[in-house]
């Protein structure tokens, strides 16, 4: 495109023809550039990305969730009926946001059931929820999320969104990926799978709470779609053994003698292809001269393993606890595709162990376990525990005492009993009771124990990992700590001193522009003056 | 591109000069310390149990405030642009002058960023009072101002276009303004139109959900790329109007 000539005569007036072509070329070229435009925000709203900023990760996913979305075979429906008001609806959004953008076979729907009455009657109808008005006039239901796939639908109530550490410092923890995502599994999941634990030996029960109960456990695999069944001892079983019926079964710490006929029934399960998760630890008996003989030999010895009566201490400053003699301590936790799940950006979670004895594996044994967990090289295992306990010393190993590194789990898969079979059977040994007790599921400085025991749960049953999902770090609640007087000075800060200030500076700036105008403007007229004194008249 | 360094020193020089510029910024401050103050006296000795709904979150994101100055301020900073040149006369010199059409275009368009990053860089003290009295995530700041940033960047490369476009300052401050407004309530539509494809394009250019989701610290690769949209087309559009008048 040529400029015209700018001059007098023809060239002046510009050529119709050329003013056209001129005119044209501008508009396909302005007409281009906005198809490109819309094009590029219909293929970015198709192909996009969300990077979470937050110093908390709040809201990035984990591998889990990941995983879970990336494996959706068919649509799944998320209603989202909370109102605008609601702070949590934000949250929700946005996380939601983030799982749509891993997979579009999740399809969203938000509803405020504040501001869309008739949307909030049809999806009622629909989703089969309960609403009312709560005392500010807000409308209310009984499930904030329905997650739906099919006829399948899982519901989550408001309170389960975020948990509350009620402790000296009140904290929030955000629990929204970890429901979501246990709601996507649960409508995605076939039939569950069952998990028998074993009851009639000192175990916890499967519905015992609290600190040391196994419920924790339980409801998360519950969530995770096993079903979890109590095993009873051969004595009390009336009927047909179920035993072959349990995809899994969890020696769940015994404190008493197992019967010869109930370590052969579970040796014969691990044999014939089961799968079993040994739970034990050291279990002094109630003379406290010694510890308690279990009877699980014959079973672990056929995953080629013994279990070594002796309780480790940790000496590594770094790893055991402050408190104690350095029974409770940090383990670490070793390469297998059980723990694979327990490493978050590379990093391994940290596990807590309290009181363990060590496994080994058995020298004659064909079959080659492979270690989980290990204590570290200042660690070491008494054997003669009571008689330490007496002297009041700090623990100091013995000429009978092994040395660290000492593994605290196993895996091992035994050949195949079936051509057909996915995999032999598996057998996990874990040395210490604490990895069941239920603190590890609410304390998140524990959670390692949790999530390990998750892993070898998924890998014992070979399904994707269980809820291994870490807890966001908490947070204070949001607000300041402000008085009346502070109130009153952030008022003047902010709304008078800021803005005057402002003010100030382009006052100053003005001020000083005039001087050094007036100032250039004096030299200038007094050299013209004395220049034109100069020029003959 | 020639030209470009030139006419941007130029025209920071000429803003921050003038009065007006200055008594703009107060007034600009003004209405962000109110609104912050409001916040802030919401959020004092109240706990409020959400894990990502605090003060930093509600100034970015939340509240009208933010927005006012923020569809009124881009037309006033971009309304002498183009319009006050030629008013006065003087793009003649220019648009004679041995540089480059986008030089002059982007020259003055940086000019405007710069400015209006200005009139927010003082707003950074209200997250170290923040940060006194209350816990402040740095990173949900940096995206906050990140956003604020690039929605501003696109309604200034509007007021750039209509400057270029209108005949006076008055007319390019009116129709950048409506423009911007226009946009802003197409984005309003997100919570109006029912589920479907109209419900999705409001989402789409809609500055709210913009702010809300980087006042989150949620950077959105769809947001980032509308707005290099709404900062591309009009800038280019304002190469072309003034090629057209170089060609004249």
């Amino acid at each position: 495109m040529k400029p015209r000539a700018r001059g007098a005569g023809p060239a002046q007036t510009p050529l119709p023809r050329q003013d056209r072509a001129v005119a044209l070329s501008h508009a396909i070229g302005v007409a281009a550039a906005i198809v490109i435009a819309v094009f590029a925000n219909v293929l970015a709203a198709r192909h996009y990305r969300r990077w979470d900023w937050t110093a908390e990760g709040l809201y990035t996913l984990s591998h889990v969730t990941e995983e879970t979305l990336t494996s959706l075979s068919a649509p799944v429906d998320v209603w989202v009926l909370s109102s605008e008001a609601e702070p949590i609806t934000l949250t929700l959004r946005h996380l939601l946001t983030n799982y749509r953008a891993k997979s579009d076979r999740l399809a969203l729907h938000f509803i405020d059931p504040d501001s869309n009455p008739a949307e909030l009657f049809a999806a009622q109808q629909k989703l089969g929820i309960v609403t009312g008005k709560s005392e500010n006039g807000h409308v209310v239901t009984d499930a904030t999320v329905i997650i739906v796939r099919g006829d399948r639908k899982h519901y989550i109530g408001a309170d389960e969104l975020v948990h509350i550490d009620q402790g000296a410092e009140m904290r929030i923890r955000p629990q929204v990926e970890k429901v979501l995502t246990a709601g996507l599994r649960e409508v995605l999941a076939g039939a569950p799978v069952s998990i028998c634990v074993t009851s009639g030996h000192g175990e916890p029960s499967i519905d015992s709470g609290g600190d040391d109960g196994m419920a924790p456990l339980v409801q998360r695999l519950t969530k995770s779609n096993f079903r979890v069944t109590t095993l009873l001892p051969l004595p009390e079983l009336e009927g047909k053994d179920p035993i072959a019926e349990c995809a899994l079964v969890i020696v769940a710490a015994p404190k008493l003698r197992l019967s010869k006929a109930d370590v052969e029934r579970l040796r014969l399960q691990l044999l014939a292809g089961g799968n079993v998760l040994v739970v034990t630890g050291p279990m002094p008996d109630d003379a406290q001269k010694g510890f308690v003989s279990l009877g699980l030999e014959p079973l672990l010895a056929a995953g080629g393993l013994v279990l070594r009566q002796e309780l480790v201490f940790e000496r590594d400053p770094e790893r055991r606890a402050s408190a104690g003699q350095g029974e409770m301590f940090l383990a670490t936790l070793l390469d297998h595709p059980s723990t694979t799940a327990l490493r978050i950006a590379g990093d391994a979670v940290p596990i807590v162990v309290v009181e363990a004895s060590a496994l080994e594996p058995l020298a004659s044994a064909a079959i080659k376990p492979v270690p989980l967990l290990e204590t570290s090289e200042k660690a070491f295992g008494m054997a003669n525990v009571f008689a330490w306990a007496d002297t009041g010393k700090a623990p100091e190993p013995g000429p009978d005492d092994r040395h660290g590194p000492l593994q605290l789990g196993y895996a091992v898969e035994l050949p195949k009993t079936r051509p057909d079979a996915a995999h032999g059977a598996r057998l996990v040994a874990l040395s210490s009771a604490s990895f069941l007790a239920g603190r590890n599921w609410s304390n998140p400085q524990l959670q390692g124990g949790a999530f390990l025991v998750e892993g070898v749960v998924s890998w014992l049953a070979s399904k994707t990992v269980v809820l291994d999902i870490p807890d966001k770090r908490g947070r204070p609640p949001v607000g300041l700590q402000i008085t009346e007087d502070v109130l009153q000075t952030v008022l003047l800060e902010v709304v008078v001193a800021l803005p005057l200030a402002i003010l100030a500076v382009g006052v100053l700036i003005r001020w000083r522009r005039n001087a050094s105008e007036a100032a250039s403007r004096k030299p200038k007229g007094a050299g013209a003056a004395s220049k034109k004194d100069e020029e003959p008249s | 591109m020639r030209g470009l360094w030139p006419i941007f020193k130029r025209e920071v020089f000429a803003h921050f000069v003038t009065p007006l510029a200055w008594v703009a910024m107060t007034a600009f401050l003004l209405i962000q310390g109110l609104h912050f103050f409001l916040i802030v006296q919401h959020f004092a000795g109240q706990l409020d149990l959400s894990a990502d709904a605090g003060p930093v979150q509600t100034y970015f994101g939340q509240t009208m405030m933010l927005y006012l100055p923020l569809l009124f301020v881009c037309p006033v900073l971009t309304m002498r642009l183009f319009a006050e040149e030629r008013r006065s006369g003087t793009i003649e010199p220019l648009l004679t002058a041995p540089i480059e059409t986008a030089g002059v275009v982007l020259g003055k368009y940086l000019a405007v960023v710069l400015i209006y990053a200005a009139m927010w860089l003082p707003t950074l003290l209200y997250m170290l009072l923040l940060s006194r009295y209350g816990e402040v995530d740095w990173h949900v700041v940096a995206s906050g101002y990140l956003a604020v940033l690039a929605i501003g960047a696109g309604y200034l490369a509007i007021g750039t276009m209509t400057s270029a476009l209108a005949k006076s300052q008055l007319a390019a401050a009116l129709t950048s303004a409506m423009a911007i407004i226009g946009l802003f309530m197409i984005g309003v539509g997100e919570f109006i139109f029912p589920e479907g494809i109209g419900r999705d394009i409001a989402g789409h250019v809609s500055a709210w959900a913009q702010m809300n989701d980087f006042s989150r610290g949620i950077i959105d690769s769809r947001r980032l790329v509308f707005d290099a949209t709404v900062v591309v087309l009009p800038l280019f559009i304002t190469v072309r109007a003034v090629d057209a008048w170089r060609l004249e």
